[in-house]
């Protein structure tokens, strides 16, 4: 298993200037290391719909990476999102499931068959182009530079175990990240037009 | 009487015409049989792209993703739908302030006032209940609310509901 803030470390070398949709226990992780924070698409609120919005987001901006750092729990609740994206099939999106042998999000209560879902699976029958798993830091490092570079969608589940003291969820609002999102596409739109 | 009663639908043209209008680039929605017709107008619109999901609530959640990345979509259910997207509504569109418009087949309604569709009995006291405004859409004649509401959308950033409540003409 992988530490959690690990992988988010590795997200945010590998990042560039791709959006980064995050939920949930991946949420707490990732603001602790993203250096783009005008860039990620925060989910505080209604922590199921990180891959439809992570989808929305790879249609109204088809010339960037966008990344949705989701865990498994959060996923379970909304499985018809994985057909969904996969129907429409946007190149330019890659969805990592943490798997979190902990059940953080849930402050250690299990989830019933949790375990036995096969994410990877159905991520490739529901239309995913690719589909893998890690559970070696060292593998996932060098596997990175691919998954970036790879025609979407990215399906990649990482088993994870997180920090021994859960972090915080960022002090900013919903409201007022997504606000900083908006104007910063809006900038960066006007700077090239 | 023939042509009465073609008049007083809504055609899929005239839709299509009020989102063009307003700039719509996306359709999020749910395909269902009383949208058929919509369905294949929209499908022969080049500044229009639909995009199809698998339950009503991930309409809301693409539509605010389609947003925060710069485009103008709306989102096309049934009322059904609307209760099943009960909490993306009220975490991706209120709390946001997103201004979205929400085109909602309005099953069981009925002129009368009588129906025994709870679907059709309940959808405008959830409105209500939420705060959000509607328009009921029954004809062509009645399309140019699709507007009224696109602008109040824009201008209060909040999501507005037309109810077509009728089926779609051919």
């Amino acid at each position: 298993m992988i530490p959690s803030r690990e992988v988010a470390r590795a997200i945010n070398y590998h990042r560039e200037e791709a959006l980064v949709v995050s939920t949930s226990a991946a949420l707490r992780e990732w603001h602790q290391v993203s250096e783009r924070r005008d860039l990620d698409v925060d989910l505080t609120d209604c922590m199921d719909r990180a891959p439809a919005v992570g989808l929305g987001l790879s249609l109204a901006q088809p010339g960037r990476r966008i990344l949705v750092l989701d865990c498994d729990a959060t996923l379970r609740t909304d499985l018809a999102g994985l057909a969904t994206i996969g129907e429409v099939a946007p190149e330019n999106l890659v969805h990592f499931v943490l798997e979190d042998a902990d059940h953080t999000s849930t402050d250690g209560t299990p989830i019933p068959g949790l375990n036995r879902i096969d994410f990877e699976g159905m991520a490739r029958s529901a239309g995913y182009a690719h589909a893998c798993r890690f559970d070696k830091l060292e593998e996932l490092l060098i596997g990175m530079e691919e998954i970036m570079r790879r025609p979407g969608p990215v399906l990649v589940a990482v088993k994870v175990i997180p920090e021994a003291e859960q972090s915080p969820f960022p002090g900013r609002s919903m409201a007022s990240g997504w606000a900083e999102v908006r104007s910063s596409l809006a900038e960066q739109s006007h700077g090239t037009a | 009487m023939t042509t009465e009663v073609y008049d007083s639908i809504l055609h899929p043209a005239s839709l299509v015409a009020e989102l063009k209008k307003n700039n719509v680039s996306h359709v999020v929605w749910l395909p269902d049989s009383e949208t058929n017709f919509l369905y294949n107008m929209m499908m022969e619109e080049p500044t229009i792209d639909l995009i199809p999901v698998c339950r009503e609530g991930e309409t809301m959640a693409v539509a605010a993703g389609l947003w925060v990345g710069g485009a103008n979509p709306v989102v096309l259910i049934q009322n059904t739908g609307v209760f099943e997207a009960g909490d993306s509504i009220r975490g991706l569109c209120l709390d946001l302030n997103q201004p979205l418009v929400m085109l909602v087949g309005y099953r069981g309604w009925t002129r009368r006032g009588l129906t025994p569709d709870s679907a059709g009995r309940f959808i405008e006291h959830i409105l209500h209940a939420w705060g959000i405004n509607y328009y009921l859409v029954e004809t062509d004649d009645d399309a140019d609310r699709i507007s009224i509401a696109f602008d109040e959308s824009q201008r209060l950033n909040r999501p507005v509901a037309v109810l077509i409540g009728t089926e779609f003409g051919a």
